[in-house]
């Protein structure tokens, strides 16, 4: 019992972390969008619509 | 097509019904969205700690800080699922991506999350207060401000039973809320930033005090977040506790922790809810409003935890401070004893402000996604029949209020079990999003405005690898909190049971149902389709009659147009507004959805009435947020000269036509004038002209206005004066005094004259009886109830 415990709990572990990486990427990749979004300028609007 | 089935009459033979499928919006500016998601997401500040505290040890903050930088990335999966241009309910799209069992169960889960947002939002403000007005009454003893009666009654200060008073107070307005949304009183975005303005002030003080603070007496150091440092008690690991957990604690506990501080983000679902109202342009003002939302939740919530770690002593952190620990903090300034004890009480103000608006947001965001739901055909349509008098889903509320009231009642004022709880649905709720999105990625090829990096391609298969992994963290806490929230396991999978089985029967009831209803419909009705309503498009000539319908026991009012109209002159239209409150859903409804069973009843009574006078009418269905901003839209898209409306059973024909002057105000332009007649059940009829017109004045301002006539004609000079170079020249000049120092005697006047009985109608002018240029023939008369049946 106690080694399928283990061996789950390695298994979240494992991709807990590994999630966690990809996740530090998509923060810094989206910070950087972010920083853009907020220096842009707005398009006009089209014209008026419902 | 339809017309090629032999069961069923000839297109021509059958009413044509239009439905509008873009939903007629008032539109909000990103800073309001954000407003109203920090309503629900910066309240989780006022818990999110003290919970994730007691389950986890000292080094708590560094979890919250670290849910606060991971809730960046939950926002980003947030914004792809909102820029998809999809229609239906959340079932119908998270049906589309993971099949109709998980599409219950992640309908099950938002359900739970936003359900439970409520209690714990009540009871958390009732901790606040009660901890406030112990923290007074402590203070009074200490000082001898008490009276000695209170004193020896007592034996010292009174002590009042937070858990007791948290109850109480969370039922009170629960309940307060309750009866508003039955009413259907509806909350405005204005609401939500005024909040948010005096919690910034709040958060402003805060940070910048506590500041001051830790320069002046240091702080207590934060353990580092190491398996070392994290100190879990029986409750925090659940089923776990048996097991020989040293064994294979080690980085587990990290996730373990990680999964008790989940709860720090919860609200972020919020987004969603509020994306279709986001004004122009949508995608980059979505984007905005979620940076603001993450760097605001992460500075007050995130640094919050932190100071209340470094500020307040261990030996009351946890057993004083638990439930309140920002009023705690408040307390642990540098400074006199009489400033803290005013800041804390501002904070329990504004605690109040915002866990009470999360009540309301929990009552409205589960009625919005279970009228979502039953429209994409899983909740029984008895759930959604309108309330008699208010025409809200009263069933759907009364449903959620119960539930709320005995999740209270069983808490027994208890934040942390809440908590618990909460992280359930919260945790569950994201990871099901988030797995119908990665799965959207492959099965969905629509429109797509952003996606979330990083993305690469191999061999012509796009992998998501930045979706992926926000998957993949959401996916192992989700499974960790299963054993570690003993409590929010159990209470999470009965509840999750319970809406599970209510929606598979409730979609086996409907199927039967609705194959008879659409065959029904499919005899008598032809739907038509149009992105937007346009009088040429629709057939309608311009200068119709717009006639509003919501409940089909009273058309008295269509019966009173038809009786009047001339069909060689003047189109009738019937248009019924579906509303979807703001924060009903993420996506808009498809066509199908918009004209449902309701609408198809209500139709069919109104063609039998058109019958009935030998007259034929169009019919139209219009998505919108709010009704009246529908009714605007529609009038002046299809240039109609008139509208007639039934009385409202909530407002006087002065309030019905004040509100629809409001909306008035905010369509675009070109905007057209017209009429809008108020048709009451005894058939007499109030008609006020909407948008800028000629003022009625009353006969005493003619005379005066003549009399200066005469006066000023007899000046040199002044002659060739007309009447209305004497109302130029007086006009002129309020405007500028009511551009200088006289503004506020201007004001002050014209409020005595507001507050004289009968003058209020008279003075705004959407308000103003139109007898001088009626649209509707009715009688020439000068009353405003100028016309009968």
């Amino acid at each position: 019992m106690d080694l399928l415990v283990l061996i789950a709990v390695r298994m979240l572990e494992t991709m807990f972390f590994l999630g966690m990486a990809g996740s530090t990427i998509v923060l810094l990749l989206t910070t950087i969008e972010d920083v853009e979004t907020l220096t842009e300028s707005d398009e006009p609007a089209p014209a008026a619509q419902n | 097509m339809a017309s090629s089935n032999p069961t069923l009459p000839s297109v021509s033979d059958r009413v044509r019904i239009v439905v509008a499928t873009s939903v007629m919006l008032t539109f909000i500016s990103y800073w309001r969205a954000a407003a109203i998601v920090l309503n629900d997401l910066a309240s989780s500040a006022f818990y999110a700690c003290g919970i994730a505290e007691q389950a986890v040890g000292k080094s708590a903050p560094w979890f919250i800080v670290g849910v606060m930088l991971f809730s960046f990335t939950v926002r980003a999966v947030y914004v792809e699922s909102c820029s998809m241009f999809v229609r239906g309910g959340v079932y119908k799209v998270v049906k589309e991506a993971l099949g109709g069992t998980l599409a219950k169960l992640s309908v099950s889960a938002l359900m739970f999350d936003y359900i439970l947002t409520g209690p714990i939002s009540g009871v958390s403000a009732g901790q606040y207060i009660g901890g406030l007005i112990n923290e007074i009454l402590a203070t009074m003893n200490t000082h001898g401000w008490l009276p000695r009666a209170l004193q020896s009654m007592f034996h010292g200060a009174p002590h009042i039973n937070e858990n007791v008073l948290s109850v109480a107070f969370a039922l009170a307005v629960t309940m307060y809320y309750w009866h508003e949304n039955i009413k259907g009183i509806q909350e405005s975005s204005e609401k939500a930033l005024q909040v948010m303005k005096i919690t910034t002030v709040m958060v402003v003080i805060l940070l910048g005090w506590a500041a001051i603070t830790l320069m002046k007496n240091g702080y207590q150091p934060i353990p580092w977040p190491t398996p070392a440092n994290l100190h879990f008690n029986d409750s925090s690991l659940g089923f776990l506790k048996h097991a020989r957990i040293s064994h294979f604690m080690g980085l587990f506990g990290i996730l373990v922790a990680f999964g008790h501080s989940v709860l720090a983000m919860s609200g972020e679902e919020s987004l969603a809810q509020v994306n279709r109202e986001i004004a122009h342009p949508k995608l980059k003002n979505l984007k905005r409003a979620a940076i603001i939302i993450a760097i605001y939740s992460f500075l007050f919530t995130g640094l919050a935890s932190l100071l209340s770690v470094m500020l307040i002593p261990d030996a009351v952190r946890i057993p004083v401070y638990k439930d309140n620990l920002i009023a705690g903090l408040a307390m642990y300034m540098v400074g006199p004893q009489i400033l803290r004890l005013a800041f804390r009480g501002f904070v329990v103000v504004v605690g109040f402000l915002i866990l009470s608006g999360a009540i309301n947001t929990s009552i409205i965001g589960s009625n919005g996604v279970l009228n979502r739901v039953s429209e994409d055909g899983v909740l029984a349509d008895w759930f959604r029949v309108p309330h008699r008098k208010y025409g809200t889903s009263h069933r759907i509320i009364n449903m959620v209020v119960i539930l709320q009231v005995v999740t209270i009642l069983f808490s027994m004022g208890d934040v942390y079990t809440l908590g618990e709880a909460y992280a359930f649905g919260v945790i569950w709720s994201f990871t099901f999003n988030c797995l119908a999105m990665l799965v959207l990625r492959f099965k969905y090829k629509g429109e797509r405005g952003w996606k979330v990096p990083p993305n690469i391609t191999i061999g012509g298969i796009e992998f998501p690898i930045g979706i992926a992994s926000v998957f993949l963290v959401l996916l192992t806490v989700a499974l960790t909190n299963l054993f570690t929230k003993s409590v929010a396991t159990m209470a999470g999978i009965a509840f999750s049971a319970a809406f599970f089985a209510i929606f598979s029967i409730s979609e086996r009831v409907n199927r039967r149902k609705h194959a008879v209803a659409e065959l029904q419909m499919k005899e008598h009705f032809q739907l038509l389709q149009r992105d937007t309503v346009e009088s040429e498009g629709l057939g309608i000539r311009p200068g119709s009659i717009l006639v509003t319908a919501r409940d089909y026991n009273t058309l008295n009012h269509l019966k009173w147009v038809l009786n009047r109209t001339d069909m060689r002159e003047q189109d009738v239209v019937v248009m019924s507004a579906r509303i979807s409150p703001v924060g009903a859903g993420a996506y808009d409804l498809a066509a199908e959805q918009i004209f449902s069973d309701y609408e198809q009843r209500l139709f069919t009574k109104a063609v039998s009435v058109a019958e009935g006078f030998g007259k034929k009418i169009s019919l139209l269905v219009v998505p919108a947020s709010d009704v009246w901003s529908a009714i605007a839209h529609t009038a002046r898209n299809l240039e109609c000269s008139a509208v007639v409306a039934g009385l409202s059973s909530k407002m006087s024909a002065e309030e019905q036509a004040f509100f629809l002057g409001r909306a008035w105000e905010t369509i675009p332009e070109p905007k057209i004038q017209f009429v809008l007649q108020v048709v009451r059940p005894d058939c007499t009829v109030s008609t006020f002209r909407i948008g800028p017109h000629t003022p009625s004045m009353k006969n005493e301002d003619v005379l005066l206005v003549h009399r200066l006539w005469l006066n000023l004609t007899r000046e040199s000079g002044l002659e060739a004066l007309h009447h209305h170079d004497i109302l130029t020249e007086a006009v002129t000049r309020f405007a500028r005094d009511y551009s200088g120092p006289e503004r506020e005697s201007i004001l002050n006047d014209l409020r005595r004259i507001e507050n004289q009985p009968g003058q209020l109608s008279q003075l705004r002018s959407t308000e103003e009886s139109a007898t001088q240029q009626p649209a509707l023939n009715p009688a020439p008369s000068r009353e405003n109830k100028s016309d009968k049946c």
